[in-house]
């Protein structure tokens, strides 16, 4: 069964792209490129409710021994991630992330890795803990 | 796992490059102070004062910020103010973890200690702290997988003459030539420029000296090369003096380092495979030195550290077979026949036909440039004869030898032979790449690619392509029959 990451990151992603939109769109007045400020904020608009939403609803995840990522909206990417090989566990929370209390878990095997966005702190703690333990092996 | 609070060197990591931020603005005050006194100096750096504090409380914020844990089975490092990041590594899929107790922080008790793991790129580390003497020496032991009450499995101590051979291979004249001009360039800066042309005068009256038995353009470099060899190979000398192998159960560690203390531990999973390397006239002379091959080994030596310095090929099997057991050599039985030697020839007959070629467009360049051509061609040829001797005796020693769980293969690396000993486990692929002309022999080029060595492969010249065929399936590398 696939899980869905939490709603929390898809608020935190558009925090920042909407932050960004109108620093673009500030950029452009202050620098007097108001038509491309404004292109800029028009793709920042779409990219924040619409492409956004759209990559949060496609990424999915399942935890066991391996990690299963599924994501992408229009290219969809399945990504499998043994945990008995995982050689480093990251996890990172910018200020944002802070804000809605979320955390990015990045785990890295010799040769791959995969991000894993949207954990809450708990959840990020135990996918480190399962990691470490080689996916509940020991 | 418990996190705590690390030590005040640990600011070092973010200190924007010290010498960039710190030495121009001390230089600056410096000259205030000289010119006008403190009152000039005060009304001049009240700008770097304020930048510095700024600098100073970001840099302590951060510091303030990093937590350090190492338990028995896992890493643990949290860093970050704005973006908060925790690393977590376990301990048993560490492949080296080194110690470095640089000079100017041996008063102060700390050591610099990396950990690489194989998803780290090569000389990468993935957890970076610097711990105290004590702190450092518990991990080492933990790593190690030995309690206090236990002794390693074997100690090698070489004698210090070996070492010092090893250090005369290991030094080159461009490593002693970009030390040397730094350091001239700063006594110029410090101490005056009468000192610097002093220093530079030796050089030419050196050259002068040479110039009795050699021609003068010839002479300068050889001076220029032979200062700046010297001056490598004092380098190389504290670096690896004094130096200690260490066998533990599943740890080989490597101790070394008269100034800056440096410390290794590879775990036996972690080992890419084992290097006896030589020289022409070490091999005629019967010496040779090893080296270990894994990820996260000092960078600029392409992941390598010596395991044991220069000492002769008998004392080099015996400390093999005493302190890496499992990864003994074999002699070669896949060898390349009496038909692959201009295979091996074609790359010095290659640099003759150049250096001709060089030599016949010297004539018509004008007197000017024909002495320091001629200076060239003479090093040049110097140069391609001992290649010639190096490719004559990889031609008679190469080939592919099947151990108990490894693959021994004796090759050459431009002027270095080499004779590797890779863990069958490491093996990742194998290519054997034959030329038109070459292919109805039935022979090719050997290509053996090992896992954790960055896309460098091992290359064995003109062996016959089925009996590598049939060594590797007798190893379990190659499955199907010979294509």
């Amino acid at each position: 069964m696939l899980r869905s990451i939490s709603r929390r990151q898809l608020y935190a992603w558009q925090l920042t792209g909407a932050v960004l939109t109108l620093a673009v769109l500030a950029a452009g007045q202050a620098f007097r490129l108001r038509r491309l400020g404004l292109i800029g904020g028009l793709l920042g608009a779409v990219l924040t409710l619409v492409v956004v939403p759209l990559e949060w609803r496609g990424l999915r995840y399942r935890i066991g021994r391996e990690c299963l990522r599924v994501s992408g909206v229009l290219v969809r990417r399945t990504t499998l991630l043994p945990l008995d090989r995982v050689t480093e566990v990251r996890i990172v929370a910018g200020p944002v992330d802070r804000l809605f209390g979320v955390r990015s878990v990045l785990l890295r095997t010799p040769g791959a890795s995969l991000l894993l966005p949207g954990l809450t702190g708990e959840e990020a703690a135990a996918l480190a803990a399962l990691a470490l333990e080689g996916g509940g092996e020991g | 796992m418990s996190y705590r609070r690390v030590n005040l060197a640990n600011a070092l990591f973010f200190l924007p490059s010290p010498l960039a931020v710190l030495l121009p603005l001390a230089v600056r005050s410096f000259t205030a102070l000289l010119s006008g006194g403190v009152r000039v100096w005060l009304d001049t750096a009240w700008v770097d004062l304020v930048f510095l504090a700024v600098l100073g409380c970001g840099v302590l914020l951060r510091w303030n910020a990093m937590r350090v844990a190492f338990g028995a089975d896992c890493l643990g490092l949290r860093r970050g103010v704005l973006v908060r990041e925790e690393v977590l590594v376990p301990t048993d899929r560490l492949v080296t973890l080194s110690g470095t107790g640089y000079l100017p922080l041996r008063p102060f008790g700390v050591r610099l200690i990396a950990a690489v793991t194989p998803a780290g790129l090569p000389g990468q580390a993935v957890w970076q702290v610097y711990l105290s003497k004590r702190d450092a020496a518990a991990l080492f032991a933990a790593q190690a997988g030995e309690t206090a009450a236990e002794s390693p499995a074997a100690v090698y101590r070489p004698k210090h003459g070996s070492v010092v051979l090893l250090s005369m291979l290991t030094s080159n004249s461009l490593m002693g030539f970009l030390m040397l001009a730094g350091l001239i360039r700063e006594t110029g800066a410090l101490a005056g420029d009468t000192l610097r042309r002093e220093l530079t005068g030796q050089v030419e009256q050196l050259g002068s000296l040479l110039g009795r038995v050699l021609p003068p353009a010839a002479a300068t470099v050889a001076a220029l090369l032979l200062i700046c060899w010297g001056a490598a190979f004092l380098a190389e000398v504290t670096r690896n003096l004094p130096f200690r192998l260490i066998r533990h159960r599943e740890v080989a560690a490597v101790h070394r380092g008269l100034f800056t203390r440096r410390d290794y531990a590879v775990s036996d999973e972690g080992l890419c495979g084992l290097e006896i390397r030589e020289t022409a006239l070490s091999r005629l002379l019967g010496f040779g030195s090893l080296w270990l091959r894994a990820p996260g080994l000092p960078q600029g030596r392409g992941e390598l550290l010596p395991a044991v310095p220069v000492v002769s090929r008998r004392s080099l099997a015996a400390v093999m077979g005493s302190v890496f057991p499992e990864l003994e050599p074999v002699r070669p039985t896949v060898r390349p026949g009496a038909r692959a030697l201009p295979r091996y020839l074609r790359a010095p007959l290659a640099g003759v036909a150049a250096c001709g070629a060089l030599y016949r467009c010297a004539g018509q360049w004008g007197s000017f440039w024909r002495p320091w051509v001629e200076a060239v061609l003479l090093f040049a040829a110097v140069g391609l004869g001992w290649y010639a001797l190096v490719c004559l005796l990889d031609w008679h020693s190469a080939g592919v030898g099947l151990g108990r769980s490894c693959l021994t293969l004796r090759t050459s690396r431009g002027l270095r032979l080499c004779t590797e000993v890779v863990p069958l486990r490491r093996v990742a692929a194998v290519e054997f790449r034959q030329g038109v002309l070459v292919r109805p022999g039935g022979r090719c080029d050997l290509l053996v690619t090992v896992m954790g060595r960055a896309g460098d492969r091992i290359r064995v010249r003109g062996v016959e392509k089925s009996a590598a065929w049939a060594l590797l399936k007798e190893a379990g590398v190659l499955i199907d029959e010979e294509l």
